[in-house]
């Protein structure tokens, strides 16, 4: 027998099987199962495996399974919800319309901060430095403490100016960000004059000396 | 994929899904244990598989739990058979499932013991196909689907486990007067 009407005959076999095999195939396929050993085979498999598995019980799913099921999923779905629910929150603050109201307060607060680490005073001269201070590093001290002093009057009425901008819009989200932002920067401004206001006299002083 | 779709999923799958279960595990318990986390592991993972795609999903998911599970069940009988022997075993599992039997259940029924005790001779993949096909009168490409599996290895391994099948059941009825 060649293999191709074996090949052919494959579906054949699952069919006379089930006793589903079309009238116009039976003959051939009687045929070639009756010259065939390995298709003959084949059928007699298929017809064992099939009706010693017919009797195998196919119960429903008990209705028990169902309900733990549904009610699993139904906690699962409830749990996550309360899980997200900050999640949620903080991405509706952060979506992009909200934070490119806040962009430009934001910015501002940046180049401040910038501005305020860039323009920390340079070592001065003092007292202790003693005779060893020429009276050239004493002149670059105090023009220091000068620019440092007019760079925070700049600074805190700018400060000052985003702070109130940010309390005033109370509706605003980002506002609500900006706002403790704002409020350190002011603080650590105010923080600022007291070593440079003292500085100046003891460099005075140590001239007059 | 939202509480409605999935109760109607549920309700479309759950027999077959069981009815494979309970084929492979051999055990309502296990059966109903693997069906559900088949179905919670669709609901928690499953939003990306088309609906369509959801049966072969699902028997899938619930096949290889039942291969886990038969898995760790022999590695504690073959330790359990070192400690007490086959002997003592074989008897204490049979008083078990004795008790465990309910009037009218089908699942404990002596058939379905002795259905369970041939298909668990054949290996894998080919019990799970025959259970595919024969009982649960799946097309070849739904278990090429579920199995993920070309056509003609399905009808492969079909043959090959039907084979195996049929020469179990000579030698079991040569053993029976």
């Amino acid at each position: 027998m060649k293999p191709t009407e074996c090949h052919e005959i494959l579906d054949l076999v699952e069919r006379a099987a089930r006793g589903t095999l079309h009238l116009e195939d039976r003959a051939r396929f009687e045929r070639h199962v009756a010259a065939c050993r390995r298709c003959a085979d084949r059928l007699a498999d298929a017809r064992a495996s099939i009706e010693f598995l017919a009797a195998s019980p196919r119960p429903a799913c008990p209705p028990r399974v169902v309900d733990v099921i549904l009610a699993r999923a139904m906690e699962e779905s409830q749990a996550a919800a309360v899980h997200a629910a900050p999640i949620e929150r903080a991405r509706r603050v952060l979506s992009w319309p909200r934070t490119w109201r806040l962009a430009p307060a934001l910015g501002l607060a940046a180049t401040l901060l910038l501005v305020l680490w860039t323009q920390r005073p340079a070592p001065s001269p003092s007292v202790a430095d003693g005779p060893s201070a020429t009276t050239g590093d004493r002149v670059n001290g105090m023009q220091a403490v000068e620019a440092a002093r007019e760079t925070r009057v700049a600074l805190r009425i700018l400060a000052g100016a985003l702070q109130h901008a940010s309390e005033t819009a109370n509706e605003e989200v980002g506002a609500g960000l900006a706002r403790p932002v704002l409020r350190g920067l002011v603080e650590s401004i105010d923080r600022l004059p007291a070593p440079f206001d003292g500085m100046t006299t003891r460099t005075a002083e140590t001239d007059r000396t | 994929m939202d509480h409605e779709s999935f109760t109607e999923l549920v309700g479309e799958h759950k027999d077959v899904v069981y009815a494979l279960a309970l084929h492979l595990c051999g055990s309502r318990e296990d059966a109903e244990d693997v069906v559900q986390d088949a179905f919670l592991a669709y609901w928690r993972h499953g939003d990306g598989v088309p609906r369509e795609a959801a049966r072969p999903w699902l028997l899938r998911v619930c096949r290889n739990a039942c291969i886990d599970r038969l898995r760790r069940t022999r590695a504690r009988r073959t330790e359990l058979v070192g400690l007490i022997g086959e002997e003592r075993l074989g008897s204490h599992e049979l008083a078990l499932s004795d008790g465990g039997r309910e009037a009218g259940d089908v699942e404990s029924s002596v058939a379905f013991a002795e259905i369970v005790r041939v298909l668990g001779a054949l290996d894998e993949p080919g019990r799970s196909v025959v259970i595919l096909r024969d009982v649960l009168d799946l097309t070849y490409e739904a278990i090429a689907s579920t199995m993920d599996m070309s056509l003609p290895r399905v009808k492969v391994t079909l043959h090959r486990a039907r084979r195996r099948l049929r020469a179990r059941l000579e030698i079991a009825s040569q053993v029976q007067p």
